[in-house]
């Protein structure tokens, strides 16, 4: 953020840097900032397509990522972004406002900084500054917001990425956010990553394959490309769980570092569940292999993804990585809805709160 | 378990079953520019059938990988996504094959089956069959015949399925069409026939129906109530660019109005269906069709409804043009029209007393399609300083099929300032730039639809013939008419004078798109 003189310095404004402006004239001087930009004969567009109330963190790693973050969504939006920590000696709320240019359309950026008790009241000014029919996301990517946060009232959308979290214990606060606020769309960044090999996962079980097999899987195995908390693998075990109805799981213990676990299907078998490491360079999930008897059909995700099932020609399909800009972009589109979240998470937390 | 769980809330949840695609024709254009590009798309966005193969069948000597290094080239070449992906690629060919064979040996139909049913047991695509006609039509019949006898085609509802795409034209006047369809519905089911317009699988062309159908605030509006006019357009800036042969004996009456354009206009004026469902969309198309209030045959009352125009020499975009009648394969003496301008009415409660106008035309001043919805004027002019401006610009809503997709919505609105000006200004949608996604090309939509047996948007038979019953009645008046007198309107210019006299008879004026 570049601070220019306070009152709004056109210029800049139409480079896209940031103004700082009184908190109690953010949107009169937005207003006024948009009408001087816009020259006789040079008229803007000022879209929005959303109201996008983003956290973040106060340190200047945290504010470099989100802004990139923003900056990146494709999305016309006004964000309002806020830097607040209530542990911090306690000073004025400041503001600064900004264009964020495409190509000739612009949206809003409005940054709050408030700390101290002032953090607590930054809430009230972000609802103010809401743009009236237009949907309300809350990016939220370093944590979860608090069940008990007051803008999740005015909130649609809440956009988090669990991959950022620091336990996978956060899938279980998650899922208690979801069960609290059961009209709240949910859209993680790290669900959103594993779509494309969700969809290539069931692709193994489209015609000629007969989908009863999946009835029938005793075992399930996913491999992850990192140590440490891993969350997207474990969505995608819950994912699979949920959708083929498997019950009363139960943990392993096994001496080969894999994380194992026991499940019963709706016909009275059992599947077993297991969660692998590759530690080679590839992020994420790295292969996805089902079992039934003998049978296998695999995923395996390398500099392509190598999608494999008995009696048919394997095929391959390109692996794309995806910039946490781009994902939160798809976050706010109508494809980022996904009734079936809901349930992998429960699936997730499922696996994780397993007994022995 | 009959159905595959874990395809709930995927974007597709439904995908086609694996299957063959024969493309007769394979050597052509189509087959280079759209079809192989379009099935790689589907590839690369996973959402074909796997397995999946297509087999290129055309007269000229080539091999399997002969053919695979042309469709590689022209993908690269043609398709939304370039350069073609290394590894898809290679995955995606090893289900393309060639095919030589002449369109009427019954002997080639048979070494075709034999290595069709030598895939299916290879590749286990289980015996569903695409056959896409990218053939002259008059080899439509024989080829449809020829697949009937050689035993493969099913037409039963059970076991694999076949369907048989056939491009434009579906013939050449309402005899001709009944012809076509009596000879292809001999061998096939209706529901295994997918006439192909590739308009309708644009996506602006289907966002008609979400406009008119997604949205509550248009549709107390959209009716002779609130509507003073409708103004179709479809203008080309490219004349017959070596078509000529063809166009000659077309000319864009039934090159470019009996299909393309009547699709909009049903799509425009068509009643809400019952059901988003192939039957219920097209029960409601031929509504319209046989709605159409038949034009008078005699010759010159005819012309009171209808101009027909052929360019002459001139400039587009700066650049010199010809005439059609110095392009190859014209008859220096060609009276083939070029442009086409008419007004007619539907006769039902909906649309009655409004007047629709068309117009269609090549060598025009830009390419441009798109329908424009007029609606009436304010019943008292409050505004006493614009009050000539409220009079003569009406509200207008405009949906752009192409290019620059999107929808606009002209409205007044007070000029800053101390006195009561009143302004036109537009409220623009634009479909490249408002969801930030690329849209499929029309072919990727179609194909896929077929593979999946979704017939709503291909053309049924019934709406064919009803179509072409009101175009032969303007044919036919032509041709007991007086020969035109030819050219009549510049390369680069709107079309003829008496176009803008055929609509200024009424008190209105074309859009300059």
């Amino acid at each position: 953020m570049s601070a220019a003189k306070e009152g709004g310095d056109l210029e800049a404004f139409r480079r896209g840097d940031a103004q700082p402006v009184s908190p109690q004239r953010i949107e009169s001087e937005l207003t006024s900032l948009w009408q001087k930009a816009a020259q006789p004969g040079r008229p803007l567009t000022r879209a929005c397509l959303w109201n996008l109330i983003v956290y973040a963190g106060m340190s200047d790693g945290a504010r470099k990522y989100i802004k990139g973050v923003v900056d990146e969504i494709s999305v016309p939006a006004r964000a309002i972004v806020v830097h607040a920590d209530v542990n911090l000696p306690e000073t004025p709320i400041k503001a600064w406002v900004e264009a964020n240019w495409k190509g000739h359309a612009g949206s809003d950026e409005v940054t709050l900084e408030a700390t101290g008790v002032n953090a607590t009241r930054v809430a009230s000014l972000v609802r103010s500054l809401l743009v009236p029919d237009a949907p309300t996301a809350l990016l939220s990517l370093d944590s979860l917001p608090h069940i008990d946060d007051p803008l999740l009232a005015e909130v649609d959308r809440v956009i988090i990425d669990t991959r950022r979290l620091s336990s996978e214990d956060g899938l279980a606060e998650l899922a208690r956010l979801a069960t609290a606020e059961p009209a709240l769309e949910v859209m993680d960044l790290a669900w959103l990553g594993v779509r494309p090999l969700r969809e290539m996962c069931s692709s193994l079980f489209d015609p000629p394959t007969d989908p009863s097999v999946l009835g029938a899987l005793d075992l399930v195995e996913v491999v992850s490309g990192i140590v440490g908390t891993q969350t997207r693998a474990l969505l995608m075990l819950g994912w699979l769980s949920s959708r083929l109805g498997w019950q009363e799981h139960r943990r392993q213990t096994g001496a080969d570092g894999r994380r194992r676990w026991l499940a019963r299907r709706p016909d009275g078998g059992q599947v077993t569940i297991e969660l692998s490491t590759r530690r080679d360079g590839e992020h994420g999930v790295t292969a996805c292999i089902l079992g039934s008897g003998d049978r296998r059909w695999s995923l395996t995700r390398d500099t392509v993804i190598t999608v494999a099932c008995p009696d048919l020609p394997a095929r391959v399909q390109p692996a794309r990585s995806h910039s946490d800009g781009e994902l939160a972009t798809r976050a706010l589109g109508a494809l980022g809805r996904d009734p079936v979240y809901r349930d992998a998470l429960a699936g997730a937390v499922q696996l994780l709160g397993a007994l022995t | 378990m009959t159905t595959n769980p874990l395809r709930e809330g995927l974007s597709a949840e439904r995908v086609p079953l694996p299957c063959t695609m024969v493309i007769f024709g394979a050597s052509g254009d189509l087959t280079k520019r759209k079809l192989v590009p379009a099935l790689y798309s589907l590839a690369r966005d996973r959402l074909l059938g796997s397995p999946f193969n297509v087999v290129g069948v055309a007269r000229r000597p080539s091999s399997h990988e002969d053919f695979r290094a042309a469709m590689r080239e022209s993908t690269n070449t043609f398709a939304r996504r370039r350069p073609v992906e290394d590894a898809l690629w290679e995955s995606f060919s090893q289900g393309i094959f060639y095919s030589q064979g002449e369109f009427g040996d019954p002997d080639g139909y048979a070494r075709l089956k034999a290595f069709l049913d030598k895939l299916d047991e290879e590749r286990g695509t289980a015996g569903n069959r695409i056959y896409y006609l990218s053939t002259p039509p008059a080899e439509y019949p024989k080829i449809v015949q020829h697949l009937g006898q050689a035993g493969l085609i099913n037409k039963e509802r059970t076991g694999p399925y076949t369907r048989v795409i056939i491009e434009k034209p579906f013939g050449h006047d309402l005899a001709s069409a009944q012809a076509l369809n009596k000879d292809v519905l001999g061998i096939l089911r209706e529901d295994q026939t997918f006439r192909i317009d590739h308009y309708l699988g644009k996506e602006t062309v289907q966002n008609i129906l979400a406009f008119r159908f997604a949205n509550a605030l248009w549709e107390p509006l959209w009716n002779g109530k609130y509507v003073d006019h409708v103004q179709l357009t479809v203008a080309e800036a490219i004349g017959v660019e070596g078509r000529g042969g063809y166009f000659e004996s077309a000319g864009i009456l039934r090159d470019m109005v009996q299909n393309h354009m009547f699709q909009f206009l049903c799509l425009t004026a068509m009643e809400p269906p019952v059901a988003f469902e192939a039957d219920a969309v097209r029960d409601e198309k031929l509504k319209v069709l046989r709605s159409l209030r038949p034009l008078p045959s005699d010759p010159a009352d005819l012309e009171r409804h209808v101009v027909r125009g052929q360019y002459g020499p001139g400039a587009v975009a700066g650049q010199a043009r010809i005439g059609y009648r110095e392009e190859k394969g014209v008859a220096p003496d060609s009276s083939v029209e070029t442009y086409v301008a008419m007004n007619f009415f539907i006769d039902n409660w909906r649309w009655a007393g409004v007047p629709f106008y068309l117009r269609a035309g090549k060598a025009m001043p830009k390419r441009v399609t798109e329908i424009a919805i007029y609606f009436k004027k304010p019943p008292v002019t409050l505004f006493r300083r614009s009050a000539g401006r409220l009079q003569a610009e009406p509200n207008v809503l405009t949906l752009r099929i192409q290019p620059d997709e999107g929808i606009s919505l002209k409205f007044f609105s007070k000029v800053p300032g101390p006195t009561m000006d009143v302004m036109p200004v537009p409220m623009e949608f634009r479909y490249g730039t408002s969801f930030g996604a690329e849209p499929p090309e029309a072919y990727e939509r179609l194909l896929l639809d077929c593979m999946l047996g979704d017939g709503t948007l291909f053309t049924r038979g019934d709406e064919v013939e009803a179509s072409w019953t009101w175009i032969d009645r303007i044919t036919r008046a032509w041709s007991a008419g007086a020969k035109p007198y030819f050219p009549n309107y510049e390369s680069g210019s709107w079309g003829p004078d008496e176009a803008d006299l055929l609509i200024a008879r009424d008190g209105r004026t074309w859009r300059r798109p």
